[in-house]
């Protein structure tokens, strides 16, 4: 049958007026085309439409507590029909079953009709009673449910909220992760800035004991086009210096500073890279070999950082010894 | 606690939860309590179709509760996935009903709503129910009916009795064709162009039936 055959059955299916044999057509259709299950639902919620334009009817007085009572009759009509799977999963009723027929002329004599009869009224009275108690047991097990389903949710309800602290706990702590992170950032800085301060210190103590000593030179680093000013402190006894540095530009990433004695031979030799603090100041010790008098001149130049072995360009600063 | 302010679809899935015992969603205190409140919405609009389908207010209860209690008992026949749970029940109560009439051989309704002359002894449009006439919280099937009233009114009268045959007597169409003594093809038209027709005007106007 052709798709657009089956479409327009569809109406028709959905009223449920097809017969038996288009039926089948259909369904086998719907089945292996999802486009036209989607038509059927329109159509099917028409029906459902048609079932709502009815006419009011009063309902039968007494028919909620009819619908109750078959509701639990059903429920005990289950709770009795378990009972032959209980009974058939014993061990010796199943053993019973299994044991040979007694033969004819035995079957007399072991059961006199009367007797069986007797036996008979007994096991029916004996099964009645199992199945009072095995429904007694099934009610008492219903309440356990109920109360165990009640204990379920409210736990589940508890569960919920304890997930809901966790989840929030775990907001908190994150947060003070983050301040932890951020004071430890801050916790670099000051140590950063407390060793340069400490570094500042120890230098300059350096140059107050260079000034207290007898003989100590003072002599002007001066710049050439830069507001750089610059003071080379030293004493012709000692092999130790002081560089102190003002007013020094920022130096581009990857470069340093670099000062040089020059021999008075006029060959520089490298005396230690320095960087300026944030306010442009720095304090430079340097050792020289030899003594004062070997030396001529004192520079300072731009070089790439970590140092170069001779100068790489002119220095922004000479002042002579 | 109180599951009154459950939705249909909830309820539901606390009787599937009843049977099947398992884990994930709350069982209520009271395991009929779900059904029984279902059975309270959903009573009145499921007798009133069976009544009409059945024309026997007795069988139309015993159709009903047999139905309710189908759902107690294998409450999984509802797919949430598929649609609506009023929408579900109305649609069990409706192929019940017309097994009960196939079964019999008989069809109460006809005598009901068309003579056998084919006149209207009552028109469909006069008895459908007013805005009132349903449980109030029951919005959604007072939207439907809406819906599908507007779109009745707007058939011609033809076409509106073979729907009436075909969805409320249980007539197959080739029983319909006989009842009214009309040509199989000029019934099986009448079904298809009508609803066609009801499906196109609900569309053109946004009214959707789910």
């Amino acid at each position: 049958m052709e798709r657009q055959e089956i479409i327009d059955l569809l109406p028709a299916y959905a009223l449920d007026v097809l017969d038996a044999d288009e039926q089948q057509v259909v369904e086998a259709a719907l089945t292996a085309d999802p486009g036209l299950r989607a038509m059927l639902d329109e159509y099917s919620g028409l029906a459902v439409g048609l079932a709502t334009n009815v006419a009011a009817v009063e309902p039968p007085s007494g028919h909620r507590q009819r619908m109750m009572a078959r509701l639990q009759g059903t429920t005990l009509l289950a709770a009795t029909q378990t009972l032959p799977q209980q009974l058939a999963s014993r061990d010796y009723y199943r053993a019973a079953e299994t044991q040979p027929p007694p033969r004819p002329d035995e079957r007399g004599l072991a059961n006199p009709r009367p007797l069986r009869t007797i036996f008979s009224f007994a096991a029916l009275v004996a099964a009645a009673l199992v199945i009072v108690a095995l429904l007694g047991w099934n009610i008492a097990l219903q309440n356990e449910i109920g109360n165990n389903n009640t204990s379920v949710a409210n736990l589940s309800g508890q569960l919920t909220r304890i997930q809901a602290q966790l989840g929030q706990a775990k907001q908190e702590v994150a947060g003070l992760q983050g301040q932890i992170t951020q004071a430890k950032g801050d916790n670099a800085t000051l140590t950063s800035q407390l060793t340069a301060a400490q570094q500042s210190v120890s230098s300059l103590q350096g140059a107050n004991e260079l000034l207290a000593q007898r003989g100590t030179v003072v002599r002007e680093v001066a710049a050439k086009d830069q507001p750089l000013t610059s003071q080379f402190i030293a004493n012709p006894n000692s092999n130790k210096g002081v560089v102190l540095a003002y007013n020094l530009a920022p130096v581009p990433s990857g470069k340093t500073y670099e000062l040089w004695v020059i021999g008075k031979d006029g060959k520089p030799l490298p005396a230690g890279t320095f960087d300026p603090d944030a306010k442009g100041q720095a304090v430079h010790n340097l050792t020289f070999s030899g003594s004062l008098a070997d030396y001529a001149a004192v520079g300072i130049t731009v070089e790439p950082t970590g140092g170069s072995p001779t100068p790489s360009g002119a220095p922004i600063a000479v002042g002579n010894i | 606690m109180d599951y009154s302010t459950f939705k249909d679809e909830e309820l539901a899935a606390m009787l599937r939860q009843r049977a099947t015992q398992g884990g994930g969603v709350a069982v209520a205190e009271n395991p009929a309590e779900p059904l029984a409140l279902l059975y309270d919405r959903y009573f009145r609009q499921c007798f009133a179709l069976a009544v009409r389908m059945l024309a026997d207010a007795g069988r139309a209860e015993e159709v009903v509760q047999e139905v309710f209690l189908k759902l107690w008992q294998a409450p999984q026949g509802f797919d949430q996935t598929r649609g609506k749970f009023a929408s579900w029940l109305l649609s069990v109560v409706h192929h019940r009903c017309i097994d009960e009439i196939r079964k019999n051989k008989r069809n109460l309704t006809i005598s009901h709503s068309f003579g056998p002359d084919g006149e209207e002894g009552d028109d469909p449009i006069n008895r459908i129910p007013d805005e009132h006439s349903g449980p109030e919280e029951l919005s959604w099937l007072n939207q439907q009916r809406g819906a599908v009233r507007q779109a009745l009114t707007r058939l011609t009268d033809v076409q509106r009795r073979v729907i009436e045959l075909a969805y409320f007597g249980g007539m197959t169409q080739a029983e319909i064709a006989a009842h009214l003594g009309e040509p199989l093809g000029t019934v099986k038209t009448r079904i298809r162009l009508g609803l066609q027709k009801m499906k196109a005007m609900l569309e053109a106007e946004g009214l959707e039936v789910v």
